[in-house]
């Protein structure tokens, strides 16, 4: 019988980060594992799994860098907590990011300043999906976000100061998750050439278009929804060449 | 990032050889696969049997890190030298030596590839047997990073000397 690689790697990082699931793995079946693939994992001293004391720490501080006022919200136990997860174990098989995965699991508990903290950290990895057509340009991301968040994320990251690890390690409490406007804010965050990441505003068809290309799409499908988005016929190709133009799409053959 | 050894299966050999071939074809160059250090390998082939198997799927060469294997033997409870017998040495193009130590956690003893100037007998052992059966060797790189110059100096006389039996490096400066 045929063992899953994907489900091992899968379980080795949970493993590697989890004493929990250690004891889970000796203990019985395990969903998502065959008996032939858990036979394998048990072959392992389970001591093997935490000769690294601090890796789990590690990973934690590390997330806590990249989306600071989100770990403010949920507090480090809440940042913790992504590493006895499925999700987690999920980020090595579908070869993600650990902080966008993070920020993506975390978003129901921190709500949508993850969704901003995220989309900072898309922008400074400036990734795109392969393939052919009309992209937004890697390192700009087009966000939608309920009023007062942007401003909520402002004052937090000020109020951290210059070392948030630091300051939630220290016992700072929870801040509340902020409560969202009837508005909409339509940003685009945009990591400029020295790397620093910067975040401005669009309007909102242009938001919703930049945000329809984050995944490559062909001419005619991204004229056809910028004319969803309100243009005229005609006007769709000016503007879709004015952001060829501009670089913020690109063009992938 | 998190970095894992391979599952060491017969089912990973073929997945990681697509992945050295694209690799090779997208970057123009000769890419080796390593044998990784670690505390916990998940498989059922021995690593040697693994990267032999590996090496002839993608057709490559092959880096062998001579440290790693001998903290993996060690894990295992191996002789340093076994599987030598079924590793493709014609296809190693280069080795790694390096100093490691070893730990206990929980009773639990495995040697830390700290990139140390003490190397392991086992380690010496492995180069030494390597020496003398690779034809095709053209690198010996010794890890030894963060050590002070005068620590260092003496393991490269020492290397050279446990490579004297290479046919192909045996006497380079």
């Amino acid at each position: 019988m045929s063992r899953n690689v994907a489900a091992l790697r899968n379980a080795m990082a949970r493993l590697l980060h989890d004493p929990a699931f250690v004891e889970t793995v000796h203990a019985g079946p395990v969903a998502g594992l065959s008996e032939a693939e858990r036979a394998l994992l048990c072959a392992v001293d389970r001591r093997a799994w935490s000769t690294d004391r601090y890796r789990r720490s590690r990973a934690v501080q590390a997330l806590i860098e990249e989306l600071p006022v989100t770990a403010a919200v949920v507090g480090v136990e809440g940042v913790d907590a992504f590493f006895s997860s499925e999700a987690f174990g999920r980020v090595l098989s579908q070869r993600g990011s650990l902080a966008l995965d993070f920020a993506r699991w975390v978003e129901p508990r921190a709500g949508a300043v993850a969704r901003l903290e995220r989309a900072v950290a898309a922008a400074r990895r400036g990734e795109r999906a392969p393939g052919p057509g009309l992209v937004t340009r890697p390192g700009v991301e087009p966000l939608l976000l309920p009023e007062g968040v942007l401003a909520f994320y402002a004052a937090q990251r000020q109020a951290l100061g210059a070392d948030p690890v630091a300051a939630l390690a220290a016992g700072r409490p929870r801040v509340e998750r902020p409560v969202p406007g009837a508005g909409e804010d339509s940003l685009l965050v945009e990591r400029g050439a020295e790397g620093q990441v910067q975040v401005g505003g669009g309007s909102p068809a242009l938001v919703r278009l930049l945000a329809f290309t984050t995944v490559p799409r062909s001419r005619d499908a991204t004229l056809a929804h910028a004319r969803r988005l309100g243009c005229a016929p005609g006007e769709d190709a000016e503007v879709v060449d004015g952001l060829l133009g501009e670089g913020l799409l690109v063009v992938r053959v | 990032m998190l970095l894992l050894p391979p599952i060491l299966i017969e089912e990973q050999v073929a997945p990681m050889a697509a992945g050295i071939a694209a690799l090779r074809a997208a970057t123009g160059l000769e890419v080796l696969p390593e044998n990784p250090p670690g505390t916990a390998f998940v498989g059922d082939l021995h690593i040697l049997d693994f990267f032999g198997r590996l090496a002839e799927a993608a057709d490559t060469g092959l880096l062998l890190d001579c440290a790693h294997l001998a903290l993996y033997q060690q894990l295992h409870g191996h002789d340093a030298l076994t599987g030598m017998d079924g590793f493709p040495l014609d296809r190693l193009v280069e080795i790694h030596v390096a100093g490691g130590s070893v730990s206990d956690h929980q009773g639990f003893r495995w040697v830390e590839d700290d990139h140390g100037t003490v190397v392991l007998d086992d380690t010496w052992r492995i180069v030494e047997h390597v020496a003398a059966h690779a034809p095709n060797l053209k690198a010996v790189v010794v890890e030894c990073e963060r050590n002070p110059l005068e620590a260092v100096l003496p393991l490269f006389a020492e290397v050279r000397r446990r490579m004297a039996g290479s046919p192909v490096l045996g006497g380079t400066p």
